[in-house]
């Protein structure tokens, strides 16, 4: 009977997932009628009732990620960011090439701390209104944006929803995380910039002379909405990092600084809380909670269970095999499906992985590359392109697929080398 | 920066608040004392409206969550992670509400509440009060199958649509109709997610419950009304006669933005009533728990989500996300309240208070309940007080006191009222806390009246 029930759920939930990754479906209403069908499955087999599944829900991920988002749209919306990216490229006075590289050095900074949506939110439009001022292809910026805040997110803790969700799950410790994958996300970072200049050299080419310097005469100020906003959540951002770090030590949550700073934060927004609210990106925190649900489903059939048990005699085995497997199979799988519920399905079992944090830190990487393997992967990617249909100059898919897959290969790859030497150490 | 004033003065009582719990904790060991100050102190904020509620009951969930963490530090046996408080948190109510919210808003945006509004509302002809008559009339209606909060969240907006285009003030509606749903709530098993409960923990007769409430609601109806009118007729002018032709004269069937959307609609909210009204009693085997309301909404508003398809997330940001997460921030300090064993202290008292009296057993078990969840919103109040009717025999009396309970002292005490102010708010004219509270303890006390009569006479003549 269980046994049954067991693959009943399976089915049901390799179903869902499919659809979601068809993007015919809207995510969100998929992975909220996922959970509540897989709740009337359970409750019709006598298994387990919806609220014991609910409560399952990895509920302090979700608070430390609602907090994470209220802090970002407060920065987010103040304009700072696309003033200070216009003022950055000012001094290369039109010379293109200095120009991408500086957006794309500031795009890889603020992934640090944005998650990609948010990154990607903030940098599009001011990106493509530089572009058509520089009478420029906006399409090879997008694109190379979009890879960058992928794997420029992959040290931090807070840098994307992925990392948000395997951090909190398996309690990976922020700065071991941070030290392990800096140096290697700092190296992609030099290897990509070269053979993007490379494989756009054609369109990256010095416009008009005199547009250039006409541009460079912008009075960028007016981006400015509020100073008090952008430097109110710099700190929270600033003391969220630290107390992630420091308050780890003492055994607090991490959902627990983050709380504490976004209400704190709201509470000086006063009447503009609700529109602060409503600006909150729910479709995708929503997301998260159905499929929680799903991957809670799960676990009460014991999948989950079996799969960690399994894993765990690959890495008993041989951990090169372990590490192996953790990079490239997630990767796979959240290029082909998405990036959130990969990790939300793999985060207990690389929380189960206790032998070594290694495991967590290889799924972190893994499926951040994942996300630009193939077009659909994350939402940063799916920004862009829905961005570029609008303005009229379609990405298709196979432009960004053409860069996108070779490179994700490559740092795949190098991040295999990379992590295989770090287990000889932690 | 704009005047500062409330948050300074918020700030310093914050630090008060903190520093006093910490010295109860760290000089004196007493983990509940602590708790209890932070728990007062948030309460207090939230109370005087000054500074946003959201953000304040946000706060004091992780103020709290570091009083129980530093009682773990320093060794005290009731503290806990933060993780753990987070566990107390009602997560199937929220998801619950988000469900309703969902399902309201898609049905909203096809026109169908506002087809019904007209329906009924063109009956008043414009009359403010036939019209107010006319409202709570149907609020009592769909309060038997909709619980507190989606009955405010299908009838709210309506309300104030109607209101805005007659230019009479909609908060007397509002703060009525909060009330009106919270006790026209009594005879139905989910017609509140209180009454789910304490059925559920006591086996409570579905039909049972119906026949024995149904007289008290009518009775509590019909005295409430003469009160609502003579309170507010103030606020009940007259319309003017071109403005009522204005908005009558439009055919409901107008309204009806998109046929489809219409029917399906329509179809989810038959189906919503139906798993409803018999989704609890679906037990089959030894089940331990019907087909829950929770499921019930979330499935349905799934499906609905998913035809909505590109507009799914017009819709999801329609939700009314601060007072989601305000719940979220109370439901935590009532977690925090039953770590520490307020709860079962609470539970202690009553046992000792009550003695073998039946009758005194009633008139306890209606008001002390009913003062509690004034306070404590009432879902927790029947979670801990369930067990204790079952003792006592009495579920009947503790189904009643919860719902009435509700709207006596603050507005607090049922999410149902959070919904109408947190929308009154969104239209820039909010109820202020005050309002609620005279005319809600006003009839609250006449309905604890009344109520206890009523359940004494009938152990009287029937002994139940």
């Amino acid at each position: 009977m269980v046994d049954e029930i067991s693959g009943i759920i399976l089915a049901f939930f390799i179903i869902t997932y499919l659809l979601i990754s068809t993007g015919k479906v809207n995510r969100t209403a998929m992975s909220l009628l996922g959970l509540g069908v897989a709740g009337a499955i359970l409750w019709a087999a006598n298994q387990s009732t919806f609220v014991n599944v609910i409560n399952d829900i990895e509920w302090h991920t979700i608070l430390f990620l609602t907090s994470i988002q209220i802090i970002v749209v407060v920065a987010a919306s103040s304009g700072m960011f696309q003033y200070i990216s216009i003022e950055l490229v000012k001094p290369t006075h039109g010379d293109i090439k200095r120009l991408f590289i500086t957006l794309m050095a500031f795009v890889f900074t603020i992934s640090l701390i944005f998650d990609t949506t948010s990154t990607m939110i903030v940098m599009v439009p001011v990106t493509v209104e530089l572009c058509k001022a520089l009478d420029l292809d906006f399409r090879p910026f997008l694109i190379s944006e979009a890879i960058i805040c992928n794997f420029a997110s992959i040290p931090s803790v807070i840098g994307s929803i992925p990392n948000i969700v395997i951090a909190t799950e398996a309690v990976l410790d922020s700065s071991l995380m941070f030290v392990t994958l800096m140096p290697i996300t700092v190296l992609l970072f030099a290897i990509t910039i070269p053979i993007l200049l490379k494989y756009y050299r054609d369109t990256l080419v010095l416009s008009d002379e005199y547009i250039v310097e006409e541009i460079m005469m912008v009075d960028s100020s007016f981006m400015i909405r509020s100073k008090n906003d952008f430097y109110a959540s710099l700190v929270a951002l600033t003391v969220l990092v630290i107390g992630i770090t420091v308050g780890l030590g003492l055994g607090l949550r991490t959902s627990f600084v983050a709380i504490i700073l976004a209400s704190i934060l709201l509470i000086f927004c006063r009447e503009r809380v609700d529109d602060i609210l409503n600006r909150v990106n729910w479709a995708s925190i929503l997301f998260l909670v159905g499929l929680f649900g799903l991957v809670a489903a799960l676990g009460v059939t014991g999948i989950i269970q079996e799969f960690s048990l399994g894993v765990q005699a690959l890495v008993n085995l041989s951990e090169i095999l372990g590490v192996t497997f953790m990079t490239w199979i997630p990767a796979i799988l959240s290029g082909v499906i998405d990036t959130v519920p990969v990790s939300a399905l793999l985060a207990p079992v690389a929380a189960s992985l206790v032998s070594s944090p290694i495991f967590a830190i290889t799924l972190v990487y893994a499926v951040n590359i994942g996300g630009f393997l193939f077009p659909l992967g994350a939402p940063g990617n799916i920004i862009i392109i829905a961005y570029s249909i609008k303005e009229g100059k379609p990405i298709r898919l196979l432009d960004f697929l053409k860069i996108a897959t070779p490179l994700g290969i490559i740092m795949l790859g190098l991040g295999n080398a990379w992590l295989l030497i770090m287990s000889a150490f932690i | 920066m704009r005047k500062i004033g409330w948050e300074i003065i918020a700030t310093i009582f914050i630090a008060i608040m903190v520093t006093t719990s910490l010295i109860l904790l760290i000089s004196f060991q007493n983990l509940p004392m602590a708790v209890l100050v932070i728990f007062i102190g948030s309460y207090i904020l939230i109370s005087t409206e000054k500074i946003n509620r959201t953000a304040m009951s946000l706060l004091g969930v992780a103020l709290v969550g570091f009083v129980l963490y530093v009682g773990q530090v320093v060794q005290n046996p009731l503290g806990v992670s933060f993780a753990e408080l987070i566990e107390h948190v009602e997560w199937d109510t929220i998801i619950f509400i988000i469900a309703m919210s969902i399902i309201v808003s898609v049905a909203a945006a096809s026109g169908i509440f506002q087809y019904i509004a007209l329906r009924i509302a063109a009956r008043s002809e414009g009359d403010p009060k036939q019209l107010f008559i006319v409202f709570l009339v149907f609020i009592s209606g769909i309060s038997l199958f909709f619980d507190t909060v989606s009955t405010m969240l299908i009838a709210a907006p309506l309300t104030i649509e109607i209101c805005k285009a007659l230019e009479i003030d909609f908060k007397p509606f509002l703060v009525a109709e909060a009330i009106v749903c919270n006790f026209s709530s009594i005879p139905s098993v989910v017609g509140a997610v209180p009454n789910l409960v304490i059925a559920g923990e006591t086996e409570l007769d579905v039909g049972f419950l119906f026949i024995t409430f149904m007289p008290l609601s009518i009775i509590l109806f019909l005295v409430s009304l003469p009160i609502f009118l003579r309170w507010y007729s103030s606020s009940f002018g007259v319309t003017d006669e071109h403005r009522v032709d204005a908005v009558f004269s439009i055919d409901p069937a107008t309204m009806i933005k998109d046929r489809w959307d219409f029917n399906i609609s329509a179809a989810a909210i038959v189906f919503l009533v139906i798993g409803f009204a018999l989704g609890p009693s679906l037990r089959v085997g030894g089940m331990e728990k019907g087909l829950t309301p929770p499921m019930v909404a979330l499935i349905i508003a799934g499906f609905l989500l998913l035809l909505a398809h590109e507009r799914a997330n017009e819709f999801l940001n329609r939700i009314g996300w601060p007072t989601v997460f305000f719940l979220v921030g109370l439901f935590g300090l009532v977690g925090a309240l039953d770590i520490t064993g307020w709860i079962n202290f609470l539970a202690d008292v009553f046992n000792a208070i009550i003695g073998d009296n039946p009758i005194l057993q009633t008139v306890f078990l209606v008001w002390i309940p009913a003062m509690l969840s004034a306070f404590l919103d009432n879902l927790p109040v029947s979670l801990v007080l369930a067990p204790i009717a079952e003792i006592f025999g009495n579920p009947l009396a503790l189904v009643f006191a919860v719902n009435v309970g509700g709207y006596i002292f603050t507005p607090l005490g049922s999410p149902a009222n959070m919904v109408a102010i947190g929308l009154s708010e969104q239209q820039h004219d909010p109820i202020p806390f005050i309002e609620f509270i005279k005319i809600g303890t006003l009839l609250g006390m006449i309905h604890l009246a009344i109520g206890s009569g009523y359940l004494i006479l009938l152990q009287f003549l029937f002994g139940i």
